[in-house]
């Protein structure tokens, strides 16, 4: 019994490039093994188990013909055919992505008012997340964790205080942006890397708004 | 049922037949009632068309007309004809006015409201439109106008929307019988509209299915409900347009949104500024000249909980710069892009800035 690519891909990077065009079933068989970093395979041969601990990484158009909100070109999709494209991924599958990020295409003058060299180089952001991983792995070392992700929910909470304002800041989130249970604990341990990729042990109201701006919430424009 | 109403749900379900006819007719001694009374003959005389003849024929064997008045009351649909009180005046400014109007929900509009503004433009919308149509319906319903337009997908839709954000007063025009639910898309808005005591109107039968041809003819009676027109976006050949030339006619004022000029979809509403339209700059000074008094409510209030420093540099940077990325804020502004994504959240709940595409920001209007 051969092991799956989300097997293949334990402790490693699972990167599912035009995730709309996979098979919605297939989509679906992921939810438990992302949950609970493991997967069990049954077969007439007999039943295995996998580990599945992955970081899932996915990309994909906004429509079929891929302009959909470009500068430029118009989108050639009737808002219908915009509709099904976007529900090949479900609310479920969606929930379980920590980070939206839209990725715009840029106009020849954007692309050309970059200045060079203001970006950081990799070696920086590596060093970085290095230092993030170590906070991490010393502060939950002595419960037997290694990163944010593993520690189970009532662990993270009780270790996060929130002063008032943030816990407004979250309550009206929830509300705005319809946050499911699920969402709100997702939103919670990106806070937390946020503070650790900053160094920081006290989160601050802004790490939240952060944590908060990469999650999905049904934008406006998919509306249209 | 009276006899007059019958003989108008009649006349009106020919669709050969307008209100300004019967009043004529009325006025020379011939109320509708006599008229359907007179048979083929005097219908004939009158100058029916025989297509309507027939119709009228038949439905009166099948006793159409009692069937649908009883329909109407079952599903709690109201009539207003153009003898009634109620029918709406600016209608009157139309060559063909509806003899009846089927109706749902609250119409007349409740005199709270100033008046109704059409807002109308194309199903396949920019995401830019779709938010100047959602700012437009919210900032007229916060300075108690209400929006008059057509319940399609794209324009009229984030129009309407954006009007029930505001608690506003909206009321949507169908091309079909009132009775249904088109596109399907907008079950889900149409139900909003009647809880929130709007209203959907419409001149066709009840069953009456969606078919392209009809839309058009809608259009004239949103051009007549508007004391203003607004198309947000539209194409050359596009049922938005017809509704700015049949207002234009009738002496309404009419108000386009500035597009692009290398792109089709709003070649049409650049024209009518290219004819001598009101071009729309801006909601904020629209909103004004509807209400002159001053007396508006702010758009937003000023003093937002959650607005830093940051995040008014950022709104700065867009209402000078319009439509940016996340990347081309933070160089703007000197921040880090994770810090602009969370200053942009903290904006955007507070209803200051847009998304206005994947990636794209720009500030509310």
């Amino acid at each position: 019994m051969q092991p799956g690519e989300i097997s293949l891909a334990h402790r490693g990077v699972l990167f599912l490039d035009e995730m709309p065009e996979f098979r919605r079933e297939l989509l679906e068989a992921m939810r438990q093994p992302l949950e609970d970093g493991c997967i069990a395979v049954n077969r007439a041969s007999g039943s295995v188990t996998y580990p599945s601990r992955v970081l899932l990484v996915c990309a994909a158009n906004p429509c079929v013909c891929g302009y959909y909100g470009d500068p430029k070109v118009p989108c050639r999709c009737s808002s219908s055919e915009r509709r099904r494209y976007a529900k090949r991924l479900s609310g479920p599958i969606l929930d379980r992505v920590d980070l939206h990020v839209a990725v715009p295409r840029l106009t020849p003058e954007e692309l050309l008012s970059e200045e060079e060299g203001s970006r950081e180089n990799s070696q920086t952001i590596r060093e970085r997340i290095l230092h993030a991983r170590e906070r991490q792995r010393a502060r939950w070392h002595p419960f037997g964790y290694s990163c944010n992700a593993e520690v189970p929910e009532r662990l993270l909470r009780k270790t996060m205080r929130l002063g008032t304002k943030e816990k407004t800041f979250l309550r009206e989130a929830a509300r705005k942006h319809v946050l499911t249970g699920r969402g709100m604990t997702r939103l919670l341990r990106v806070v937390r890397t946020i503070g650790d990729l900053q160094g920081e042990e006290e989160l601050s109201l802004s790490m939240f708004a952060e944590a908060l701006g990469y999650r999905k919430d049904g934008n406006p424009w998919m509306n249209a | 049922m009276d006899e007059r109403l019958g003989s108008l749900l009649l006349f009106n379900a020919t669709q050969c037949m307008d209100a300004r006819t019967l009043k004529d007719f009325l006025e020379e001694g011939l109320p509708p009632e006599e008229l359907l009374g007179g048979g083929e003959k005097l219908w004939k005389e009158r100058g029916l068309a025989p297509r309507a003849i027939g119709f009228l024929q038949e439905a009166l064997i099948r006793k159409w007309h009692l069937r649908e008045y009883e329909t109407c009351l079952s599903l709690g649909v109201s009539l207003v004809s153009w003898d009634d009180p109620e029918y709406p005046p600016g209608l009157w400014d139309l060559p063909d006015p509806p003899v009846l109007l089927y109706c749902r929900g609250t119409f007349p509009p409740p005199e709270k409201f100033s008046g109704l503004v059409g807002v109308v433009g194309t199903r396949r919308c920019s995401p830019y439109a779709w938010g100047v149509a959602a700012s437009l319906g919210r900032a007229l319903a916060e300075n108690s106008w209400g929006v008059v337009s057509g319940g399609a997908l794209g324009i009229d839709g984030a129009a309407h929307g954006g009007c029930l954000e505001g608690e506003g007063y909206t009321l949507a025009v169908f091309g079909t019988g009132v009775d249904q639910v088109f596109p399907a898309e907008h079950e889900e808005l149409f139900y909003n509209i009647l809880k929130a005591r709007g209203a959907l109107i419409s001149e066709y039968p009840l069953g009456t299915p969606g078919r392209a041809w009809r839309f058009p003819r809608r259009n004239r009676i949103i051009a007549g409900l508007g004391e203003k027109i607004v198309v947000v976006e539209a194409p050359r050949k596009s049922g938005a347009i017809i509704t700015a030339r049949l207002g234009g006619e009738m002496g309404r004022e009419i108000w386009a949104v500035p597009g692009r000029i290398d792109e089709g979809i709003c070649a049409g509403s650049n024209g009518l500024l290219a004819e001598g339209g009101y071009p729309l700059v801006s909601v904020a000074d629209f909103v004004e000249i509807l209400n002159p008094s001053g007396e508006q409510k702010l758009l937003f209030s000023e003093e937002g909980g959650f607005l830093s420093s940051e995040g008014e540099k950022i709104l700065a940077f867009l209402r000078l710069r319009g439509d940016q990325t996340v990347d081309n804020i933070a160089q703007g502004v000197t921040m880090s892009a994770a810090s602009v994504t969370g200053e942009l959240a903290l904006l955007e709940s507070l209803d200051k800035v847009r998304s206005s595409g994947p990636g794209r920001w720009r500030a509310a209007l």
